[in-house]
């Protein structure tokens, strides 16, 4: 408005000077000066129209003031208001947050502590479960171990009964040899006697002595035999040695059969140093067709002094 | 010939002792073979014997088997010599393993070596120290 105002001012005190230097209204200038009155007039209206105006607006923006202001006031306080609201929702929150805090750090602490007494109630019941196991197991194992000595001491009786009476049998059929061999030796001795009483001839006493001793070693044999089946190791070698002494045809198929159900072993050793006593060198082949079976040098000792006690027979 | 130390074996199976016996032999030493155990002990009162090598299951011998069991005939034989004689040197070479026999072998003073699983080389190395007094050993240690 000012910038409208100044230079408007400037034309009218121009247009004024240039009025007073023409004094005749129908002069070209006084007819300027004229129209500028009328248009300065027409500017005056329009001045006091913007005056008007200007003190409308004025009214207008203290009006606007007044409602800022008061809008101001109202904003102050609802921002009071809501900076209120929002420190009250503040501590509400805060305690909310302290309270699920609180629940956050009870509910596990409660579930610990439940935890644990479930857990302790668990542990004794269970170690109580475990000693009533432990006592029945104890007492269980302690009638076992009983029970199993009992029966093992009821077997080492009953085994070393079993091994006296199997030696006690070994025993019999041994005396029972040796008393029939000791009998025997009489018997011989005996008829040798009577024989040399009777004045027997020497060729005749041959006879009969041979004789007798045929009869006597196959009592002897059935002896051997039942040792031989009934007997343990040291009993068969006793039974393979002593069946090397008879002087009959059946002790070499027993030697025989001993060798090749034993194979090669002490008993076997034995059973072919018998063979040997025999001194039959028909025996040789089947002495050289052990070669392959007997190995060990026990066996191998028998073996070859029965083949120079039947060579020498073959000599002989 | 004098001097030579004379070593009595008592065992009825020959086709084992005779092969010992040659070894011994050749090793210088006098050997006598018995087969059982009647002649076992009257050899022993006859000649000056150095070492005995006894079996155990040996036939005792007509005199003594109404008197020993021949299944431990030799065991019998041993304690009868240990009554009379505390220092002759005894072998015991047998087959048998039964404990309640073997046992009886320490207190008598022998020793026992098993027939069938000692080799021979060795029996005749265990003699000859037992005899000589020298020390044990064999090749293997």
């Amino acid at each position: 408005m000012r910038f409208i105002v100044i230079p408007l001012s400037i034309v009218i005190v121009f247009l004024t000077v240039q009025n007073s230097s023409s004094e005749n209204p129908d002069h070209p200038q006084a007819q300027i000066s004229f129209s500028l009155q009328s248009q300065i007039e027409s500017q005056r209206k329009d001045l006091h129209l913007l005056k008007a105006d200007l003190a409308d607006q004025k009214a207008g923006l203290e009006f606007i003031k007044e409602r800022l202001e008061l809008l101001e006031q109202r904003n102050s306080q609802i921002l009071s208001m809501a900076s209120q609201t929002v420190n009250s929702s503040h501590n509400s929150f805060e305690k909310v947050l302290e309270i699920h805090r609180a629940i956050l750090f009870a509910i596990p602490t409660l579930l610990l502590f439940l935890f644990a007494v479930v857990g302790y109630l668990g542990y004794k019941s269970f170690k109580q479960v475990l000693l009533e196991a432990q006592g029945r197991f104890k007492q269980e194992f302690e009638d076992f171990k009983k029970e199993s000595g009992e029966v093992l001491r009821t077997a080492r009786v009953e085994h070393e009964v079993a091994q006296r009476d199997a030696r006690k049998t070994l025993y019999a059929f041994k005396t029972s040899y040796l008393n029939t061999l000791t009998t025997l030796e009489e018997a011989t001795r005996n008829i040798d006697q009577k024989m040399t009483e009777l004045n027997i001839g020497l060729e005749e006493k041959d006879q009969i002595k041979s004789s007798a001793k045929q009869s006597f070693d196959r009592i002897l044999y059935d002896h051997l035999v039942q040792i031989q089946n009934a007997g343990n190791e040291e009993m068969k070698i006793y039974a393979a040695t002593r069946l090397g002494d008879l002087k009959t045809e059946e002790p070499i198929a027993a030697l025989k059969s001993i060798i090749e159900i034993e194979g090669d072993t002490k008993v076997s050793a034995s059973a072919i140093g018998a063979l040997g006593k025999s001194k039959d060198s028909s025996l040789i082949p089947y002495l050289e067709s052990l070669n392959d079976t007997i190995r060990s040098e026990y066996g191998k000792l028998a073996l070859d002094w029965a083949k120079r006690q039947c060579a020498e027979g073959k000599v002989k | 010939m004098p001097g030579k130390k004379r070593i009595l074996i008592a065992d009825d199976e020959l086709w084992y002792t005779e092969p010992l016996q040659d070894g011994l032999k050749d090793a210088g030493y006098e050997v006598i073979l018995v087969t059982t155990g009647a002649e076992c002990l009257r050899k022993l009162e006859e000649e000056k014997i150095d070492l005995l090598v006894l079996d155990v299951m040996m036939d005792p011998g007509y005199e003594l088997r109404k008197e020993f069991s021949s299944r431990i005939s030799g065991l019998e034989i041993a304690k009868r010599i240990r009554k009379k004689d505390v220092d002759l040197p005894i072998i015991i070479l047998s087959v048998v393993t039964e404990p309640d026999i073997v046992k009886q072998f320490r207190p008598l003073g022998v020793r026992y070596l098993r027939k069938g699983e000692t080799p021979l080389r060795k029996i005749l190395a265990f003699i000859n120290s037992a005899i000589t007094g020298i020390a044990y050993t064999t090749e293997d240690g």
